[in-house]
């Protein structure tokens, strides 16, 4: 009796947490369905839920004249290269936080957390003015060290979370076998925080693919990431929904796969290690 | 037995390098925020004393404090710090009470429960700049999916982002709808913290559910609470994204956030003086919150040793 019980009461919860995951990604599921659409069936009343699949949207959208395909390939180098400076530089500021003697250390890692409550509106216009000035406004190369300000601060002090959980002990046996310090950081430490360094990266990595002030403020023409894209099918008049919902779809996509590789550390990572699981 | 080792465990000496080590260790990443970070503010500041227009061809002249003043007797600007107000209070309140009803969902370990959890984080994963558009798509007041399912269920004709008095309303629901998995996953951490025979214990002692939540849910959850409160009061204050893909601060100044209204003056209207100006307030504003907020991130965080 009391397991039956149990049974429906399992259902029961099953059932809402079905309904509320529904209810989350319907917005992802209706544009999805959009991307098939052809140009017609858009207006129609009511709604299509079924079109016949057919990739045309994703066909136009990413070849031709006004193919996307070069923004979405701005954001992949963007994303890539911002988060590889931004690792390198993040992975020897953490170390040396999280394991060396510096004088003043609080006062450091609090400043570079201040930094990261910045808000990008705040710098935007001075960094526009400074691009200006050094010509590499609408670049990649510009967007990128905006990215990389942003991103920094975040990964130095995730990482040094993740470096000083690190037992004390291992490090001190290598130091002891007659590594040096660097040794000790490459062979030791970095290997035992590869989670700590895979979250840092996809995090900074999706960061900045889904960043738009900057990107939006320092590019015009050529240098436009897919955010500034997409913002792009925006008009007072008329969207091209069907082309905005392929293109958004194919935005998507990597977020999602994403998702599921770093679902262990997403809490840590998006409350900075505040909060853990 | 255990020698201590004189090289690297005592010495002055040594004690001097290894710091001076570290020093070169951060130094890298600290001369990079300083020059994209630290000089650029203080750019802000001092831009923010000029009466400055970039499609102007004469040069700037310095205003003092003449933007500030200027500013706090704008009516777009007061109304942009009230709408922002609005939403950040309304989207909070909501995403709080909404994000711990589901984590109290997804908190009863079932199996296949951890892949839903995961699947229901998605919106807040992606930029607000896709939502933004989508919801344009749904909210239309003539085609638009919301519409059809309002008739459906004999709500009748919603204007949503069209009329001023629901637009704003239009923008904390989407607001909500991509952010309460946000705080819903936080609490989620929180409540499976909890050690689970403590609810035994309680419900031996005759504890019924509600005085469960008040006794030992509430006080435990009180931290990352707090944590998750000021997470998205920070992400409210500079909202940007969502209200550029949908409304663009319309329809009047309806929906006009303070960082909408500082892209507009120095993009738009290249002003940039006048928009520097703006910026600085936000700056204090997000500062005295974010002071709050590290003092929450140097207790959980690790960092504190």
């Amino acid at each position: 009796m009391n397991s039956r019980k149990k049974k429906k009461n399992h259902i029961f919860i099953y059932l809402l947490a079905a309904i509320i995951v529904f209810i989350s990604i319907s917005p992802i599921i209706w544009i999805f369905i959009t991307s098939f659409k052809a140009r017609v069936d858009i207006f129609a009343i009511p709604p299509i839920w079924f079109p016949k699949i057919n990739f045309e949207n994703y066909v136009k959208e990413f070849t031709g004249g006004s193919s996307r395909l070069p923004y979405l390939f701005n954001s992949i180098k963007v994303g890539l290269f911002s988060t590889l400076i931004v690792v390198i530089l993040g992975t020897f500021a953490a170390y040396g936080l999280a394991k060396f003697p510096i004088p003043g250390k609080k006062n450091w890692e609090f400043w570079i957390l201040s930094v990261r409550m910045m808000p990008p509106v705040a710098v935007v216009i001075p960094l526009y003015m400074i691009m200006r000035s050094i010509k590499l406004l609408d670049t990649s190369m510009g967007i990128i060290l905006a990215h990389v300000g942003f991103n920094l601060p975040f990964a130095i002090w995730m990482l040094a979370g993740f470096l000083r959980q690190i037992p004390k002990d291992i490090e001190e046996a290598a130091l002891i076998d007659g590594c040096n310090w660097f040794q000790a950081m490459i062979r030791i430490s970095l290997p035992l925080s590869t989670p700590g360094l895979a979250t840092i990266s996809i995090f900074s990595f999706m960061f900045s693919w889904n960043e738009l002030l900057s990107a939006l403020v320092l590019t015009g023409r050529t240098a436009k990431t897919l955010p500034v894209a997409i913002s792009e099918y925006w008009s007072n008049t008329q969207i091209r929904w069907e082309a905005m919902a392929a293109v958004s779809i194919v935005y998507i996509i990597p977020i999602i796969i994403v998702t599921f590789i770093i679902q262990r550390y997403i809490v840590r990572g998006l409350t900075m290690g505040a909060v853990k699981e | 037995m255990i020698v201590p080792l004189p090289c690297f465990l005592g010495g002055n000496n040594m004690q001097k390098r290894m710091s001076k080590v570290g020093l070169i260790l951060i130094f890298p990443s600290i001369v990079y925020l300083f020059f994209l970070s630290i000089y650029p503010t203080i750019y802000t500041v001092f831009l923010s004393t000029k009466d400055y227009n970039l499609a102007r061809p004469h040069k700037a002249f310095t205003v003092g404090l003449g933007n500030f003043i200027r500013l706090l007797t704008d009516d777009l600007f007061l109304r942009s710090m009230l709408n922002t107000f609005f939403i950040a209070v309304i989207s909070i309140i909501l995403e709080m009470v909404l994000g711990y009803m589901i984590a109290e969902v997804f908190d009863k370990r079932l199996k296949g429960m951890e892949v839903l959890r995961t699947i229901y984080m998605l919106p807040m994963m992606v930029t607000p700049v896709v939502w933004g558009l989508v919801w344009v798509y749904i909210f239309n007041p003539n085609f638009g999916l919301a519409n059809y399912l309002c008739d459906v269920i004999g709500l009748g004709f919603q204007p949503w982002l069209a009329e001023a008095n629901t637009a704003i309303w239009s923008l904390v629901l989407i607001n909500i709808w991509q952010w309460t998995p946000f705080t819903a996953v936080i609490f989620l951490a929180g409540l499976s913290s909890i050690p689970k025979d403590i609810y035994d214990a309680a419900s031996v002692d005759g504890a019924n559910w509600w005085k469960i939540i008040i006794k030992i849910k509430v006080p435990s959850l009180k931290y990352v609470a707090m944590v998750t409160i000021l997470i998205r009061l920070m992400d409210n204050l500079r909202l940007f994204d969502l209200v550029y893909s949908t409304t663009q601060g319309g329809p009047g100044s309806a929906t006009e956030t303070m960082s909408f209204f500082i892209y507009r003056y120095g993009f738009k209207f290249f002003n940039i003086g006048y928009s520097s100006s703006a910026a600085i307030i936000v700056l204090v504003l997000i500062i005295f919150v974010s002071q709050n907020l590290i003092r929450f991130f140097y207790q959980g965080g690790e960092i504190g040793e």
